[in-house]
Parts: C-alpha cells; sequence; structure tokens
C-alpha cells in the first residue's frame, strides 16, 4: 500500500483551507487540517509538512513555526501571509522552509508544491 | 341548518391537504350525489304513489347506493371507487326501470337518466373511459328500446296523464342535478380563479421585490461606466423576472477584475445562485484580494460545493462563468472560464475557451486553464453567457448559433463599442421575432 505523504494545513479562513486541502489531497497527500493553532501538537505524528497562517487567532503562526522546529526538527515549516515576508521574525525566517505571499494566484500555488515536494 | 348543509356536503372526503383542483372535483362529486339523491327519492316515493311497487324498487336502490358512494368518499376517502359505484348504479338502474315499465313511453323516458354516467365520466374520468361509458349508455338505450318492440313487459298500466307527468318529473330532476352542480362548479371555479390570481399577485410582487434586490447587488450603468470608462456595452436580458445570469466587475489590488456568468436554470432558483456567486466573489476577490483568474475560479468553486453542502449524488447546481483579469499598467490580460469562452478582436477574432468544468461540478482534481494574452490598446473583448446563441428564431426557428455570434461580431468591427450593444440588441429582437426568450441573455462587450 502507498505511503501518502502527511501534511498539515493551519489556517483560520475556511475557504483558504477548503481550497488548499483540496488542491494537495488530489496531489495525493494525507491532509490534516486545523481552524488554529490551539490543538496542532495532538496531529503533529508524522507530519512531514506544515502550512501555517501567520495571522492565526490564539497563537501566532510563527510562534507555531518556532515550536515545531523545536519539537520536529525535520518537519518542512510553510508560512503564509497577507504580510511580506521581510516582516516576519528574523528567529521565524531562520526556521521555516518557506514563504507564500497571500493573495494566492497559480504561480505561488506552484512555488507551495514545489516547497513541499 | 343550510349553511350546514352546505358545509358537510361541500367539505365530504377532502383532505386537509388536498390540492384546490382536488378539492373543486370532489366537492362536484359531492353535489351530484346529492341532487341525485333528492332525485331519486322523489322518483320511488312517485312510483309508489302510483302504485308500481316493484318499479319503485329500483329507484330505491339508486337512492341507497349514493350514500354508499358518500360514505366510501367520507371514511375510505376512495374517490374512485365512489365514483365508479356512482356511474355503475346509473348505466343499470334506470335502463331496469324502464323495462319494469313497458318501454321508454310509458316509464316517461327515465332512461334520459343515464346520460348522467357518460356526462360524470366526462367530467372526472379519462376521456378514453368517458367514451366508452358513452358507448354503454347508447347501448342501453337501444336495449330498452328493442325491448320495448320485442318483450311482453308485465306493467303498461300507466294512464297518459301519469306518463306525460313521470316524463316532466324526469326531465326536471335531470336537469335540476345538472344545474346545481354546474352551478357550484363555476362558483367555485370562479372562487379559485381569485385565490389563484391573488396567489400570483402575490408571488409577482414578491419575485419583483426580489428582483430589485438582485438589481442593487449588481453593478449600476454609472458604476460599470467608472470601472470600464465607459467603453463597454452591456446587454442584459432576464427570461423571467429575475435572472440566472450575473456580472461583476471591479478594481482590485491595480488589476481590473471583469466577470460575466451564466448560473444553473434560470427564474428565482437562477437568482439565488447570482446571489451566492456574487458573494462569494465579494469575499474571494475584494477581502481576500485574489486576482488572479484560475485561483477565483478555483475559490468560488468550493466555495458554491460549500454552500450547497456539496455530495457526489445530489449535486447538479452551479454556474458556468468567465473571468479576465486585465493589468492596465503592462497592457495583459489574464483569462480563466469554466465552459465559457472569451472573443477577443484584435485585427482577427480569437477564440479563448474555458476549461470543461463547471463551477461547483462533481470533479475532483479541479485545476482551471490561464491564458496570457498582450493587449494592444482598443482590442474589444466580448463575455457572454450562452442565452444568445441558443436562442431559437430566424427564418428556420433555429439557434442562433455560436458561428453566427462570431460572424456579428466580425462584421462590427471598427464600430463604436456603443454601437455594437445597439445592434447585438436590435439583431437578437429580429432573430427572436415573436419566439418566446429560452433563456437568460447576457453579453458584455469592453473596449481596452
Amino acid at each position: 500500500m502507498e505511503i501518502k505523504k502527511k501534511i498539515l494545513i493551519i489556517e483560520d479562513d475556511s475557504l483558504t483551507l477548503l481550497v488548499l486541502k483540496n488542491l494537495l489531497s488530489n496531489r495525493n497527500f494525507e491532509i490534516l487540517a486545523l481552524n488554529d493553532g490551539r490543538h496542532y501538537k495532538q496531529k503533529m505524528e508524522g507530519v512531514e509538512a506544515v502550512i501555517i497562517d501567520c495571522g492565526l487567532p490564539f497563537t501566532s503562526g510563527e510562534d507555531i513555526a518556532l515550536e515545531i522546529k523545536n519539537s520536529h526538527p525535520s518537519t518542512k515549516i510553510i508560512l503564509t501571509s497577507v504580510s511580506s515576508v521581510e516582516k516576519l521574525k528574523p528567529e521565524t525566517k531562520n526556521v521555516i522552509n518557506g514563504f507564500i505571499g497571500k493573495p494566492y494566484n497559480s504561480e505561488k500555488i506552484d512555488d507551495l508544491f514545489t516547497l513541499i515536494f | 341548518m343550510i349553511h350546514k348543509l352546505n358545509n358537510y356536503v361541500s367539505r365530504n372526503g377532502i383532505y386537509n391537504d388536498a390540492s384546490a383542483s382536488g378539492s373543486l372535483k370532489v366537492k362536484t362529486f359531492n353535489w351530484i350525489l346529492f341532487w341525485t339523491f333528492w332525485a331519486s327519492i322523489l322518483w320511488s316515493s312517485l312510483l309508489f304513489g302510483l302504485g308500481q311497487t316493484y318499479a319503485a324498487y329500483i329507484p330505491l336502490i339508486a337512492t341507497l347506493s349514493i350514500p354508499i358512494s358518500f360514505y366510501t368518499l367520507a371514511k375510505k376517502q376512495n374517490f374512485h371507487l365512489a365514483l365508479n359505484i356512482y356511474i355503475t348504479s346509473l348505466l343499470i338502474l334506470p335502463p331496469l326501470v324502464q323495462l319494469f315499465h313497458g318501454g321508454i313511453i310509458n316509464s316517461g323516458a327515465v332512461i334520459v337518466w343515464t346520460i348522467l354516467a357518460p356526462i360524470t365520466a366526462m367530467i372526472f374520468k379519462k376521456m378514453k373511459i368517458a367514451k366508452l361509458i358513452f358507448c354503454l349508455f347508447i347501448l342501453s338505450l337501444l336495449i330498452g328500446s328493442l325491448a320495448e318492440l320485442l318483450i311482453d313487459v308485465p306493467f303498461k298500466i300507466m294512464s297518459s296523464n301519469q306518463i306525460i307527468t313521470q316524463f316532466i318529473l324526469n326531465i326536471i330532476g335531470l336537469l335540476t342535478i345538472i344545474y346545481f352542480p354546474i352551478l357550484h362548479f363555476t362558483n367555485e371555479m370562479l372562487n379559485q380563479r381569485k385565490i389563484i390570481k391573488s396567489q400570483n399577485d402575490k408571488i409577482v410582487s414578491s419575485i419583483e421585490y426580489a428582483k430589485y434586490i438582485q438589481t442593487a447587488s449588481l453593478l449600476s450603468h454609472d458604476e460599470l461606466s467608472a470601472c470600464l470608462n465607459n467603453d463597454f456595452f452591456l446587454y442584459y436580458k432576464p427570461k423571467d423576472i429575475v435572472s440566472g445570469d450575473f456580472y461583476w466587475v471591479n478594481h482590485k489590488n491595480g488589476r481590473l477584475i471583469i466577470i460575466c456568468a451564466d448560473c444553473t436554470g434560470h427564474g428565482v432558483p437562477g437568482a439565488f445562485m447570482t446571489m451566492m456567486g456574487i458573494n462569494h466573489l465579494n469575499n474571494i476577490v475584494n477581502e481576500k484580494g485574489i486576482t488572479d483568474p484560475s485561483m477565483i475560479l478555483l475559490f468560488l468553486h468550493y466555495a458554491v460545493r460549500d454552500s450547497l453542502k456539496y455530495s457526489p449524488e445530489k449535486i447538479n447546481d452551479g454556474m458556468d462563468i468567465s473571468v479576465c483579469s486585465i493589468d492596465l499598467s503592462e497592457m495583459k490580460m489574464e483569462y480563466s472560464g469554466a465552459r465559457n469562452k472569451l472573443y477577443y478582436f484584435d485585427k482577427t477574432l480569437k477564440i479563448f475557451p474555458g476549461t470543461k468544468i463547471s463551477i461547483g461540478d462533481d470533479q475532483e482534481n479541479v485545476l482551471f486553464e490561464k491564458h496570457t494574452i498582450k493587449m494592444n490598446g482598443g482590442d474589444h473583448f466580448y463575455m457572454f453567457s450562452d442565452g444568445y446563441i441558443d436562442q431559437f428564431g430566424g427564418p428556420k426557428n433555429k439557434r442562433f448559433g455560436s458561428k453566427q455570434l462570431a460572424s456579428l461580431i466580425k462584421e462590427m468591427n471598427g464600430m463604436d463599442i456603443k454601437q455594437q450593444g445597439r445592434i447585438i440588441s436590435t439583431k437578437m429582437k429580429e432573430w427572436k421575432r415573436g419566439i418566446d426568450q429560452i433563456d437568460d441573455i447576457t453579453i458584455m462587450g469592453f473596449k481596452v
């Protein structure tokens, strides 16, 4: 049986989450989805990549990225945000594998796939 | 008392949730039963009075068969069984009475009562059955007439006065039974027409209000002019009061987004879909800032599926749509379509096809193709729903067709865009010429 890569998406916008979920599921990934970062730790087992929106409620996406880097150093971390990459904290920039600025376009989605592969 | 009786007879055998036409049918039948019952009692009493005991039993049987029909309606609510009992008794009993009296003349033409069987069948049954019952009526008339000649019947005992009295009573009785239910039926029809008219007025007024809301959610002509620099035409003709087509135009992040969409169906359901489409586009473009046409379609696709609680078995709703995203600073247009095409005239007519997936479709792994067009300035673009090309008309009552639209656009080459809009409108009027519009029509042409 083919083992699918497991990807966690943390995104508070339900439509964006739905679109990303479907796009990645269609590329044969196993998708776990959360609307905020409160319970992400329970989902981290076996996750190879996380896509995190910076502007999450309760906990910021940057803080989650830093936590994941400490607890799961091999997991790829991709941050997404409406702000530019320059506005990220310097320590966050050091731990992430990629950054996708919003709004999405087809080229950025291609970049996202490249980062995950 | 009369009011109570009227209520009792009118409501017998009618379900609370019966349709208006079903209720009218049962009501009319109840009144036919009511008047037949009293006529049979009168006829039976008359025969007893005249000492024709045997013959008097027959209308008495009819008198008894009517409460059975009435009861069948009241308790079993079985209209067809009640109707069959009534028609059968009418086909059998009057000819029997005639035989006991020794023929048509001697019975005062009692057999005329049997005409109620084909009349009732014509009102309530299918034409095929009504015709069969009419044939049976003719057959009973023939048998009755022959019997008069061939059989020596036992009761040729009435005087000519009695015969005339019976004849008059039969005719009066029959006319009464026909007249009162018809009167009742006509009143009911008029009442129902009033109710239907009032309901129709309410529905139309409600849809008119829906139109007001739909119009408010679409850009006005002035707003479109401001967005498109007044270099555009819009031919927007709903098939009904409200439309299943919509257009959406806005500037966002330095781009001009122009959208033309055709939702599943037309009328009210189509209009609901347009409202859904407009709301999602406001969210996707205005709030999320997405201006890539293929992404707009992708987000819209999943938004519509989510709103309609998508399941592969039931979904049948969606929209065909064209999205243009124009970067005026770079004179570049990006186009994506969901089943809809973009016509682009730059010296020659170029047609950009849409991806063969409707928004909200059940297809998995959805991606919409994106075309990039380098503009030269002064180019003409045309976006449209399928209403224009699907409209029947012309000398052979054919579809207008996409080839004819392409030819028309070529013919209009070099004309002012507003003039083109007038030609598009006139051409369709001439094409339809008295034929009903079959779908909502939207064509938007613009110059960039």
